[in-house]
């Protein structure tokens, strides 16, 4: 008798151990029989108000909807371990392009829900909703809708250059080196960046700038010969003389590669070490606590090559989809939907965000004098660049990073390990590699 | 005959909880990750297409991840050198010397293992950042201004700079380690050897330290299971593993949960069997006939 107690016990206790392994988050109880959206989103820069305005007012308008909002910071290390489970969000707030590259690997695994209903319902400006961030692969479906779009060119201070400031405001690349001249003998460094994942609308402005739309395109869609043209030497010429010791901010690689140091180069661009760096309009809210108060943000899009030439700016855009595997698409796409109707507009405009919807120029007409006006004027002097990099095959190519060979590399440029044209040689090859291994949708 | 059977019986009832417990958390997922690296797979729920050597072949013509285990084989090989010879000669000083301040140096000095990695990663970046950094700012002070560095964004010493502050924290632990064995050497053994007229150094190889060989042996083990695993984290909280600082489970992290996941498993492998075969060698290496007192 005593054995088979003695038995029981340990099995229990086996049991129990187990047990704690496996307990099922409680499922939310207020939620009573409404119908449960959840939305996850990435914890940025853009803050958490706007998002949760948006869900009331949604709410408001679907009373039989419980708008479920969460913010993360590692939101992908979140979202693989629940789909492991097979738990799936409604709708993601969670860009392309992001280091851990989780929305294009769920766009590659077919995750990610074919919302071209969505996208031709909600009457979206044509240059996003044909562009490859929205029609990721091309084939006239839409699987990213742009939550809101701003100009990412060269940040800088009003207050120190600008008309009659200190510093002239440069309009040719010409200019512009000379103004890091200047500024060197002042012990200023003409440019600094965040990280060198900010390269990312530069590249494309840039791009575009050299060698038109076209080789923009070529690039992006990973044409073996792209890296080879003129225009794409012109664009790596200008990018390694950018980060040259010249005139890159001497901590910039330093900063870039500790943990949250892009903020002390952003802070450098504040404390006036350095002039200009690629960034968002989130820039504002993310340094508001060190910014003085006399200090103003401007946005310089790039300069152009020659006197009156054409200039360029990059069109950044922050994106949300829905997975293919969401339980509640329905309102999932209302969602959607509700972003781009005129009441999501404005709540979004309200928090200074713009959604790229037809009539997104009224929109900032309408708004009150401020950042977000501001920095969309540049698109009066500046045509923008846009697109994201094609996807490919990453099981035929494992060992290869895009955003190590492509942004990654830039920081060997500022050390001096790698020359102009080194970085144009491993970009031609990887290209080679890419165009053999280009997805195609099944 | 009863007895015996209920004693086997006994035993196996209290082994069997840890015993399932291993095999669910350790040898199926090992198990596992084994399996994983021979399939072509994104992330734990897609699908898997068996790829055979595919995922090993890329990775040994990849130079990112010869990189990388050059950077642990350097890691653990100048972390253990330097740790173990300052560990132990920290542990002499504070056992076997008198001096004022003694147990405030052993506090001293076993702080920074108490600290979270993640707290020593921020303390790191504080000392090595290049304009305020303490390192930096104590270099200009005393006029040294030359050696001021990026020690964060230099390719050329950023390894360095990482094994400085693994090395830093990894001193206080084992210094208690060797401590402990040293204290329990025998009073008497010292005394007759400085009747003999052994001097300190002398004493200390001849006496400390084949008796605390035992305790060395353990330790370096450890000192590869450890540097292989905080190395990771310090390089994932610090520099990415960005401008030739790359460590191998990093590495692997970064392409298991970045829409690789047989890849990453194939690296996970390496650095398996690679752990695995490094503790073997040390360990028959430093085979010695075990000293009794």
């Amino acid at each position: 008798m005593k054995k088979v107690i003695t038995a029981g016990l340990s099995f229990a206790m086996a049991a129990s151990m187990l047990a704690g392994c496996s307990s099922k988050p409680a499922e939310n109880s207020d939620s009573g029989d409404k119908r449960v959206l959840k939305f996850d989103s990435f914890s940025g820069g853009n803050g958490e108000e706007v998002f949760t305005k948006l869900a009331k007012a949604f709410e408001k308008a679907n009373p039989d909807v419980d708008v479920q909002l969460r913010f993360e910071k590692e939101l992908p290390d979140v979202l693989n371990k629940e789909n492991a489970k097979g738990e799936y969000s409604d709708v993601v707030y969670y860009n392309l392009g992001q280091p851990s590259g989780y929305t294009e690997t769920q766009l590659n695994t077919h995750e990610v829900l074919d919302i071209s209903d969505v996208v031709e319902e909600v009457g979206m400006d044509e240059n996003y909703a044909n562009s490859s961030i929205v029609q990721y692969y091309g084939d006239g479906k839409s699987y990213l809708m742009p939550l809101k779009t701003t100009p990412a060119g060269f940040f800088y201070n009003t207050e120190l250059v600008g008309e009659g400031k200190k510093y002239e405001l440069p309009t040719t690349w010409e200019e512009f080196w000379a103004l890091g001249d200047q500024a060197k003998k002042d012990g200023i460094a003409l440019f600094t960046y965040p990280t060198n994942g900010y390269f990312d609308n530069t590249l494309n402005a840039l791009l575009k700038e050299t060698g038109g739309e076209e080789l923009l395109s070529n690039v992006l869609n990973y044409d073996k010969d792209a890296w080879n043209t003129d225009g794409a030497k012109q664009t790596i010429d200008i990018l390694t003389k950018l980060v040259s010791p010249d005139y890159l901010y001497s901590d910039t690689v330093s900063n870039a590669n500790a943990k949250d140091g892009f903020t002390m180069n952003q802070q450098a661009v504040i404390d006036g070490k350095a002039l200009f760096m690629p960034n968002g309009d989130w820039v504002v809210n993310e340094m508001a606590d060190t910014t003085p108060e006399d200090y103003h943000w401007g946005l310089l899009p790039l300069p152009a090559l020659e006197k009156d030439g054409e200039r360029f700016v990059g069109s950044m855009t922050e994106q949300v989809w829905i997975p293919a595997q969401a339980k509640n698409v329905d309102d999932a796409k209302a969602f959607l939907k509700f972003i781009y109707s005129d009441e999501g507009v404005k709540i979004m405009a309200e928090g200074g965000n713009i959604v790229p919807t037809t009539h997104m120029s009224d929109t900032i007409a309408a708004m009150e004098d401020g950042y977000t006006k501001e920095f969309f004027s540049v698109y009066d002097t500046a045509s923008a660049a846009l697109g994201a990099f094609a996807p490919y095959n990453t099981d035929n190519l494992p060992d290869f990073d895009r955003a190590a060979t492509v942004f990654g590399s830039i920081d060997s440029l500022a050390t001096g390990e790698l020359t102009a044209k080194d970085y144009q040689s491993k970009l031609a090859d990887a290209w080679v590699k890419l165009s053999k291994n280009k997805a195609v949708t099944e | 005959m009863n007895k015996k059977k209920a004693q086997n019986r006994f035993v196996f009832a209290c082994l069997a909880p840890a015993v399932i417990l291993v095999f669910i958390f350790m040898v199926i997922p090992t198990i596992d990750v084994f399996k994983t690296a021979f399939f072509k797979k994104s992330n734990f729920v897609s699908d898997a297409t068996f790829a055979g050597f595919f995922n090993f072949k890329v990775l040994f013509n990849d130079m990112r991840f010869i990189e990388a285990m050059q950077n642990t084989i350097l890691y653990v090989v100048l972390i253990t050198i330097i740790t173990l010879v300052l560990a132990v000669l920290f542990a002499t000083l504070l056992t076997r010397e008198e001096f004022v301040g003694k147990n405030f140096f052993r506090v001293i000095f076993y702080i920074p293992n108490i600290l979270s990695i993640v707290v020593i990663a921020g303390i790191f970046s504080a000392v090595y950042q290049p304009t305020n950094g303490i390192l930096n700012t104590f270099f200009g002070m005393i006029g040294l201004s030359s050696l001021q560095q990026q020690w964060m964004g230099n390719p050329a010493v950023i390894n360095y700079s990482i094994i400085g502050a693994l090395v830093w924290q990894a001193i206080g632990y084992y210094m208690v380690m060797y401590m402990s064995s040293m204290s329990s050497i025998p009073e008497n053994l010292y005394e007759a050897a400085s009747l003999e007229g052994a001097s300190k150094v002398r004493q200390f190889f001849m006496i400390t330290l084949p008796l605390i060989w035992d305790n060395i042996r353990t330790t370096l083990t450890f000192f590869v299971i450890s540097t292989i695993n905080l190395s990771f984290m310090f390089v994932q909280l610090t520099s990415e593993g960005n401008l030739g600082s790359e460590v191998a489970l990093n590495y692997m992290y970064n392409n298991a949960f970045a829409g690789k996941y047989g890849f990453g498993m194939a690296v996970g492998v390496c650095i398996f069997v690679f752990s695995f075969a490094l503790s073997a060698i040390i360990n028959k290496v430093t085979e010695r006939d075990i000293l009794q007192y």
